[in-house]
């Protein structure tokens, strides 16, 4: 059969002593940044994007993928120990696994959210191996006219997912894609807006960007309202759950991985919107829905099986489509790119030992996360210990030299001081800047199949609405974002975000 | 800060400076640009939309936060990104003439000013400490190409 085949050709890929050590290396720093509060996955997989300059290009996809779906494990142990988010997909995780902890249940919630992550990270990725090929398949006779529309719904929908204002969410995919345009034109060779630095001819640098909005502005954040302190509980009971709450894990984790597989894939969707999505409907479909809050297992199985069923899952766009669908994924472009991979609908055709080899490793990160986070969780708790004031300045100690060792010029120093500033101000002015990120990567793009589409044509618009596959994809986009501006859509969706606060 | 105080959302109102400011900014470096049609688009075609796009939303942002309630700017407060963002420009200016080490101490203490908890002791010792570790990982180990002392 064929997918056994291609399964073994990634199993060759994924399983040698390199590839294994290097998945370990992604699994654990993911669970380390998972855990401690203020360092996300797009800052780390950034920063260490030059790191894996010399690698070959699987094992830098795999160790970097590690880290994604790795954070996802570690962030729920900080919500149930300290009451804390350790990554924004765990908040809802902290509502009932801070009291189960606070209950004496501490063992119990850590296992069913490791155990709910492995089945949820396994469906995932299994969703990928069957729902991958068929999707490239068919995205690989589409022209640019329809590459186009595919992006525009793409960005329509990651502004209706997106928290808070509507127009700020347009503005921060607008402002990405017009900065995703400096540097000098593809087709004439012209500079353009690159006020006459030649460090700017390739364009803004990724990494740069991704550090100052995520990495700078962040610890600024952090260091203006302190990083609080929860009480840590530290008396962990049994691991081993009772089977009444093996029961009741069940249902929760099964809901919890369609719902997150689902929303994993949409643009801007992503794993925070999936664990608020699948507490929200643990909590309607609950008898007594005046449990959550008060230490509702089902309250920690669903949201961390969701988070970590749509980490796997946000890779199909950009493996199959060659579209990043969230700001991570956008980070993976850059990845990509950097090792001379252009994402597209034919890199599972073409590149199938890449493809696959990133799939098997993602079964053997989920097995190697259930061992890191649950035999050895005394030692993450250790890593709790590190105050605030000295895990800041190892931040920016790394961003700096991380930075500067891309291109090894200081220039990129100062454009991630830049977009440090401006990732402040809109933290203050209420924009999220997540959107800014995917259009950056997006623009090129979809600069280059607008005009593209548009010569093909004659100069003439009206090919992106007559061809019917191109019709299709706007029309989705514009009812979406049409539904987000009625009000009763409009409250459903603001009261989803409530809950995130921090 | 005094500019919330009279408008209804200065939230908007900032956002919307700030944005319409940058697509200014953007439609200015492109004048001198070809922007060719749209059969045959010139470097100036997409970026002239897009920071059109920007003006505009910037200015309605503006209007709204002027007209219609909203979110008001939380307290800004200068110090800890000021700190930060000089910690890197300094950081920036003296990696290639003084050299890592000193680099990393400077970007340390510097940055130890933006946070409220700061010791001089333990500043000093985590400065050190991570320019000794940044040494050992970024030139002996991945052989970034800097020098370590003046």
């Amino acid at each position: 059969m064929d997918l056994l085949a291609n399964v073994a050709l990634g199993a060759s890929v994924a399983i040698t002593p390199a590839n294994l050590a290097l998945c370990l290396l992604g699994c654990l720093l993911g669970t380390l940044i998972g855990i401690l509060p203020g360092l996300g996955p797009i800052a780390t997989i950034s920063l260490l994007l030059p790191v894996t300059y010399s690698m070959e290009p699987v094992s830098a996809l795999i160790m970097l993928a590690g880290i994604y779906y790795g954070a996802q494990y570690g962030g729920s142990t900080t919500a149930i120990l300290v009451n804390l988010p350790g990554e924004a997909s765990s908040v809802v995780t902290a509502l009932d696994g801070y009291k189960l902890a606070q209950k004496g249940r501490a063992g119990e919630a850590l296992f069913v959210a490791a155990i709910g992550s492995f089945v949820a990270g396994c469906f995932g990725t299994l969703v990928i191996v069957l729902g991958g090929p068929p999707l490239a398949d068919m995205a690989s006779r589409f022209a640019s006219p329809e590459y186009f529309s595919l992006m525009v719904l793409g960005l329509f929908t990651a502004v209706v997912l997106a928290n808070g204002s509507v127009v700020k969410a347009v503005a921060m995919v607008v402002l990405g894609l017009f900065l995703g345009l400096i540097g000098n034109d593809v087709n004439s060779g012209q500079p353009r807006m690159t006020m006459g630095f030649p460090e700017l001819s390739d364009g803004v640098s990724f990494v740069s960007i991704a550090l100052g909005l995520f990495g700078i502005a962040e610890v600024a954040r952090n260091l203006e309202a302190g990083i609080q302190r929860g009480q840590l509980v530290s008396q962990i009971t049994s691991l081993w759950p009772s089977r009444e709450t093996l029961r009741a894990m069940t249902r929760p984790v099964t809901r919890g991985s369609v719902l997150g597989s689902i929303l994993g894939v949409l643009p801007g969707g992503g794993v925070t919107v999936a664990s608020f999505a699948a507490y929200a409907l643990e909590k309607r479909v609950a008898r007594e829905p005046s449990r959550f809050g008060n230490g509702a297992i089902e309250g920690v199985a669903a949201p961390e099986s969701a988070n970590n069923a749509a980490a796997q899952t946000s890779f199909i766009p950009l493996l199959t489509l060659g579209i990043p669908s969230s700001a991570v994924m956008a980070v993976m472009v850059g990845a990509m790119t950097m090792h001379g991979i252009v994402p597209s609908p034919t890199v599972i055709e073409k590149q199938p030992a890449l493809f696959w080899g990133l799939i098997v490793s993602m079964f053997v990160g989920n097995v190697m996360l259930v061992f890191i986070n649950l035999p050895m969780i005394g030692m993450w708790v250790r890593f709790l210990r590190v105050p605030y004031r000295i895990l800041f300045q190892i931040i920016l100690v790394v961003s700096a030299i991380g930075v500067y060792s891309v291109n090894n010029t200081t220039f990129e120093i100062y454009v991630t001081a830049a977009f440090g500033v401006l990732g402040y101000l809109f933290y203050k002015f209420d924009c999220e800047p997540a959107p800014l990120l995917l259009g950056f990567v997006i623009g090129p793009l979809m600069e280059e199949n607008f005009r593209r589409a548009l010569i093909l044509s004659g100069g003439d618009p009206t090919v992106f609405f007559t061809r019917p596959i191109s019709l299709a994809l706007i029309l989705i986009g514009v009812a979406l974002l049409a539904a987000v501006a009625l009000p009763a859509v409009r409250k459903k969706r603001d009261e989803a975000f409530q809950d995130d606060a921090s | 800060m005094s500019i919330g105080s009279h408008v209804r959302g200065s939230a908007d109102v900032g956002s919307g400076v700030l944005i319409a400011a940058i697509g200014a900014a953007g439609l200015w470096l492109v004048r001198d640009l070809d922007a060719g049609s749209a059969a045959a688009m010139g470097p100036a075609y997409m970026p002239t939309a897009l920071a059109g796009i920007l003006v505009l939303l910037g200015l309605f942002l503006i209007g709204r936060g002027l007209v219609l309630h909203g979110p008001a700017i939380a307290a800004l407060r200068a110090r800890p990104i000021g700190c930060v963002t000089l910690a890197f420009v300094l950081f920036a200016l003296t990696i290639e003439r003084l050299g890592l080490v000193l680099a990393v101490i400077l970007l340390v203490a510097v940055a130890s000013l933006g946070s409220s908890e700061r010791s001089w002791r333990e500043t000093l010792v985590v400065g050190v400490a991570l320019a000794a570790a940044s040494a050992l990982t970024f030139v002996v180990g991945l052989n970034v190409p800097v020098r370590l002392l003046p």
